[in-house]
């Protein structure tokens, strides 16, 4: 899981207005991964809502006749070594997945905004404590912390959840900290603190505005990362376990019949693969939307 | 800076006890007894020896003896026996080490070196194709869980083309040759990922570089482009670069973790998650200490060469 | 100017590249240079915790100047040299030896390593009759209540001394020794109370009441023979220098990695062994062992999921063994404690175990359908086969309304391993076609084990190997006093049967009452039997002689080499 690179700082004076973006159709075509990042995650939320609901068999149902076949009329995407039918377990994954990924979100946002602010925001020991222990839990590698929490927990939804929560609260911390840290030291938040605000009033009506778009980038990447997290546990054996279907449960159970049966494997492969991919697209599409200096980079010759 | 120097070892001290008995408490608080399951099922074994078991795991006494105990002995090198096999987890890790670290070199290597040119390409020639495939790549590289591309990569070379093997070690040191076969799928694996998003890095570093004002006047100067290079853009682009090495090193482990469980290598990471699903307490206890000062200590030597490279950082540290 | 600039700009950067690269390389060629082998062989004893060394990433070698280990698994040895006899073998598996002393043993597979280094007073045969092996021959006196042994003449340890009476007495004696704390105390005594030397070949046991498993039981652990002298020289080492009386002797064993055996020239069989050498290599992961078999570093893997066969389909040199094994595979619950206390639940449950379905999906079509515990050996009784409880979703539908709790929330556990997982879910579908509301709970696979043990999981799957005699496991699971009677099973009558079962040196007349105890067993229905699953092996095609015995164990000392 890579870090975020820090995303430079949108200053805007106090009560300017913000324009998110332009919604006029063809400017988004300038942003292509965000289109297709959209469109992508789109398809994904309602395959994921309304897939199980429609598809021929339950993601449980197993016909032992049928295991470990490949693509057929009856069966479009396979079966895997129990007979259950790889769309169907496929599409119950994507539930799965976007609940992990939006409980992770979540959890990350929920806290790691908060801690953030307050250790930008104040000086003390306490707010300087809280960072170093973050710094201490993004030293740690963040697959292993993840798998040691949820195993310590007992795997299972909630625990994966929390454990991934956990785990991507920091890099959330740390990128809203900077923010707030180059925030804090401009002239109107100084001036806010000089006419006596409250740090709290200063942390909501001056500095959240403003780190707003840092946290939709985030949290889509978030997303994505919870996404591939959630997979890699289950993958290892951590995860979220049977009969629930998930992606790296899929990917677990397919393994060891990787030369007979590869469709068992492909299927739950490229449905990760898409999934983080379009978060990731839209994560990035939101910060070249928003952030005109990566925009121009772009487009300008060297000089 | 030697006050600086005194600070951070402290903190690495304290950071090490703090999560070293965390790890312990988890484990050990929430794991319960592990003497069962380290006779097995097929152990024919009497209450008599199952109590005597217990007794020389110290497992009788209370939970903060046992800690204490442990870190009495870590202190001196000794991390107990793995519960799963008969070895000392001093000597398991030490047989297992080189494993990892070859892995994790060769694939920052690879990374490197793949990244570095690409990225300064990209940045000599921004908004053309190459530019834009790079940020495509590094994108998906990026999304492309490496477990799904170790699995690919085993499917088309080792099942389907059968070129190399899917699983398996040898070291470098006693067989070059076949080390190489081994392993060039699991490294590619592992770099993969940072390749992309080292060009991209190496890529805006160069960029930043290259509009600075002081290339620009070296240039007007009249130096010879290799000489601005060396002097002044490599110096500078490197300092980051490094920061984002030592950054990503943690994530390094994680990705070798991953890495090692699909092609099955002998490694430090195996071994952990091993530990961890099979509740090997002190095996977990003496990886996640040395991974902690490994990755600490890597921050600190990091902040060291950034303040070698950058005099700004060593004036404003005092 | 840009022009000039890229140009340079190329040249410089393919300098940075490669000498980056260089770096890279020149660190990695200098950091994991310590190779350390800890070798326990003869010379140091191995300090059981290691010399004071510093957390840092690089260590330097130890300072005894010990040959190189060979690094974990892969590393090539010269394919068998072709003899008609002779050559050395590589064995391939995943080792957790603890020691090689027989009298603490505990792990299955440290027996791999002891019947070689070691000869037992008997040997089993494939349906586990009792044989010669150090004991040549043997009389059953005083009303079943003394075993006297005659032994094979001349033998000798390999350190030379004499393997006689004495030293079996000495043996026996020491596993009897309360001070000296063997696990395999309990499988002695009792009834095992006296071992007097009667000559130098001959060895007469007492015990206070006929027991006919101790006979068994001197043909696996307590029954090897290891050098007195030696074991009093090396004392608490002797674990990891042992010296016995088999064909092979001990050469070296570096933990986690792998053990050496040679032939031993004076051994008293003689025309035997055929090999020179074995190594047996701890090789934890199945894929690196088929990766092995396949490219002839190792001869010989066993524990070969049936997965795995067909990847061994087209192997070149490769050929592969079934044994239709003894060990059983089954589903259990607590008899004593809701909801499984009562018995319409359970013979609902019973009935409908879809034990064709998990052979078929689970087991890859290998294996016999298993009704009762027993699935080999001298008391296996083919007709009890088609007894018991069949798939039958009607008898188990009425077995659920009797029970009352059609519809009810019940939980079944089962461990995290692929080969469970499946079975589990198998089993799960049919038991939903019977109108049973079961969830299925995973536990960890370390801890699945010990939670049974500890009464914590009512309702799992369970497998036991079958042991050399038939007392060995039902007195374990269905006596009273079993220590592995983890469901409670209470049966004064199925006591009374077992004990009075143990007691007779016929086999026909114990058979027979075997079977009405496996009836008992069976009708109880807190076990429901499933399969009993063949296990493969995968050898060279030039690896002769192999026999599967039925306890699992390969006996590679019979072995050869084409």
């Amino acid at each position: 899981m890579a870090s975020a690179v820090g995303v430079p700082v949108v200053a805007a004076p106090l009560g300017a207005q913000r324009t998110i973006v332009s919604t006029s159709r063809p400017r988004i075509l300038a942003y292509p991964q965000l289109l297709i990042g959209g469109v992508a995650f789109a398809l994904l939320f309602v395959g994921a809502a309304l897939g199980p609901l429609v598809v021929r068999y339950g993601p449980t149902d197993a016909d032992f006749s049928a295991a470990l076949s490949g693509p057929s009329a009856s069966h479009v995407f396979g079966t895997d070594q129990l007979g259950r039918d790889s769309l169907s377990r496929a599409l119950s994954g994507a539930r799965l997945s976007l609940l992990v990924a939006a409980g992770t979100v979540i959890l990350s946002v929920g806290g790691g905004v908060p801690l953030g602010l307050l250790s930008g925001l104040r000086r003390g020991w306490v707010e300087s404590l809280v960072m170093r222990v973050i710094d201490g839990v993004m030293a740690f590698p963040g697959l292993i912390l993840a798998m040691a929490i949820a195993f310590v927990l007992g795997p299972s939804l909630p625990t994966v959840i929390v454990a991934l929560g956990v785990v991507r609260l920091a890099p959330f911390a740390r990128v809203v900290r900077s923010q707030a840290l180059s925030l804090g030291a401009c002239d109107y938040v100084e001036s806010a603190r000089a006419v006596g605000a409250s740090s709290a009033r200063i942390a909501l009506a001056h500095v959240l505005p403003n780190i707003l778009s840092t946290i939709l980038v985030q949290a889509s990447l978030t997303a994505g990362a919870a996404i591939f997290a959630e997979a890699s546990l289950s993958f290892l054996g951590a995860g979220v376990p049977p009969p629930t279907p998930t992606w790296g449960g899929m990917l677990h159970d397919a393994y060891p019949y990787l030369e007979i049966n590869p469709w068992q494997t492909f299927v739950p492969g490229a449905c990760i693969f898409l999934a983080v991919l379009s978060c990731n697209f839209i994560g990035e599409g939101i910060r070249d939307v928003l952030d005109p200096r990566e925009r121009t980079r772009r487009g300008a010759r060297g000089s | 800076m030697a006050a600086y120097i005194v600070a951070r070892l402290v903190q690495l001290f304290a950071l090490l006890v703090i999560i070293s008995l965390l790890t312990f408490v988890l484990m050990r608080g929430l794991l319960g007894d592990p003497v069962l399951m380290i006779l097995g099922p097929d152990a024919s074994v009497d209450q008599a020896t199952v109590q005597r078991l217990r007794h020389d795991l110290l497992l009788d006494e209370p939970l903060h003896i046992q800690y204490m105990e442990w870190l009495r002995r870590a202190a001196v090198g000794d991390f107990g026996r793995s519960l799963r096999s008969p070895i000392t987890v001093h000597d398991a890790l030490l047989s297992r080490l080189p494993v990892t670290l070859e892995l994790s070199i060769e694939a920052l290597a690879v990374a490197l070196v793949l990244a570095i040119p690409i990225g300064i390409q990209a940045a000599l020639r921004p908004g053309s194709r190459l530019d834009v495939a790079l940020s495509g790549l590094s994108v998906t590289t990026l999304s492309l869980p490496n477990f799904l591309l170790g699995i690919l990569l085993i499917f088309v070379f080792a099942i389907r083309l059968r070129w190399l093997p899917s699983a398996g070690y040898v070291s470098l040191v006693s067989d070059p040759e076949q080390h190489l076969r081994f392993m060039v799928l699991p490294v590619l694996t592992l770099a993969a990922a940072y390749t992309g998003n080292f060009a991209r890095f190496a890529r805006s570093l160069m960029m930043d570089v290259l509009a600075q004002d002081y290339v620009r006047t070296a240039r007007a100067k009249g130096l010879p482009g290799s000489v601005v290079l060396r002097r002044h853009a490599a110096r500078n682009a490197l300092i980051p670069l490094v920061t984002l090495v030592g950054v990503e090193l943690a994530g390094l482990f994680g990705g070798a973790v991953v890495t090692e469980t699909v092609f099955s290598l002998p490694g430090v990471g195996l071994l952990l998650t091993d530990s961890i699903l099979g509740k090997d307490l002190p095996t977990v206890q003496a990886i996640v200490l040395f991974l902690t000062v490994a990755v600490v200590l890597t921050s600190f030597v990091v902040d060291l060469v950034y303040g070698v490279l950058d005099p700004r950082v060593r004036v404003a540290h005092g | 100017m840009a022009h000039r600039l890229n140009r340079l700009t190329r040249r410089q950067f393919t300098v940075m590249a490669l000498g980056t690269a260089t770096a890279a390389l020149l660190s990695e060629a200098c950091g994991p240079a310590a190779q350390p082998a800890p070798t326990p062989s003869g010379a140091g004893a191995p300090a059981p915790t290691a010399p004071p060394k510093a957390a840092a990433p690089t260590v330097p070698p130890p300072a005894a100047a010990a040959p190189t280990a060979a690094k974990v698994a892969v590393t090539a040895t010269a394919p068998a040299v072709t003899k008609p006899s002779g050559g050395s073998l590589v064995y391939a598996r995943n080792m957790d030896t603890k020691t090689l002393d027989p009298h603490f043993s505990t792990q299955l597979s440290e027996r791999y390593a002891l019947y070689l280094i070691y000869n037992t007073l008997v040997a089993y045969d494939n349906d586990f009759n009792i044989g010669p092996d150090l004991a040549a021959s043997w009389d059953i006196g005083d009303g079943g209540k003394s075993i006297t042994f005659h032994l094979q003449p001349g033998v000798k340890f390999h350190d030379g001394t004499d393997c006689d009476a004495a030293a079996v007495k000495w043996n026996l004696e020491r596993i009897l020794d309360p001070s000296v704390k063997s696990p395999l105390l309990g499988q002695l005594q009792p009834p095992l109370e006296k071992v007097d030397v009667v000559d130098k070949t001959t060895v007469k046991l007492q015990t206070s009441i006929p027991w006919r498993p101790l006979l068994a039981g001197l043909g696996e652990r307590p029954g090897f023979i290891v050098s007195p002298t030696a074991a009093q020289k090396s004392g608490q080492d002797f674990g990891r220098t042992p010296v016995g009386s088999g064909p092979f002797k001990f050469v070296e064993w570096v933990p986690d990695s792998h053990i050496t055996v040679e032939r031993f020239a004076d051994y008293w069989d003689k025309g035997k062994p055929r090999l020179d050498r074995i190594d047996i290599r701890h090789v934890p992961d199945t894929q690196v062992q088929l990766g092995m078999i396949r490219t002839g570093e190792a001869h010989l893997i066993d524990s070969v999921a049936a997965s795995a066969l067909l990847t061994l389909q087209g192997a070149q040199g490769v050929t592969t063994e079934e044994l239709k094994s003894g060990r059983f595979w089954g589903t259990q619950s607590h008899s004593d404690i809701p909801p499984f206390d009562n018995v319409d639940l359970r013979k609902a449950v019973a009935y409908v175990t879809d034990r064709e379905a998990v052979r078929r999906v689970a087991f890859q079509e290998t294996g016999r359908l298993a009704t009762h515990p027993l699935g080999g050996g001298w008391a296996f009784n083919a007709q009890l086969d088609s007894e018991g409880y069949t798939l039958d979703l009607d008898k188990a539908k009425e077995a659920l309304a009797r029970s009352g709790y059609a519809g009810q929330p019940l939980t079944f556990t089962n461990s995290n391993d692929r080969l469970t997982q499946n079975i589990a879910q198998i089993l799960q579908t049919t038991y939903t076609k019977a109108g049973l509301n079961v969830s299925l709970e995973s536990v960890p696979a370390a801890d699945s084990f010990t939670r049974v043990k500890e009464g914590k999981t009512n309702w799992t799957t369970t497998n036991w190997a079958p042991r050399a005699d038939p007392d060995g496991l039902l007195r374990i699971l269905w006596h009273s006093t079993g220590f592995q009677n983890t469901t409670k099973f209470s049966d004064p009558e199925v006591d009374r049967l077992l004990d009075q079962a143990a007691g007779l040196f016929d086999n026909k007349q114990a058979a027979a009452i075997y079977t009405e105890v496996e009836r008992k067993v069976v009708q109880e229905a807190s076990y429901a039997f499933m399969i009993w699953p063949s296990e493969f092996a995968a050898r060279r095609t030039n690896v002769q002689g192999f026999v599967y015995y039925p306890d699992l164990i390969l006996r590679l000392r019979d072995l050869s080499l084409a």
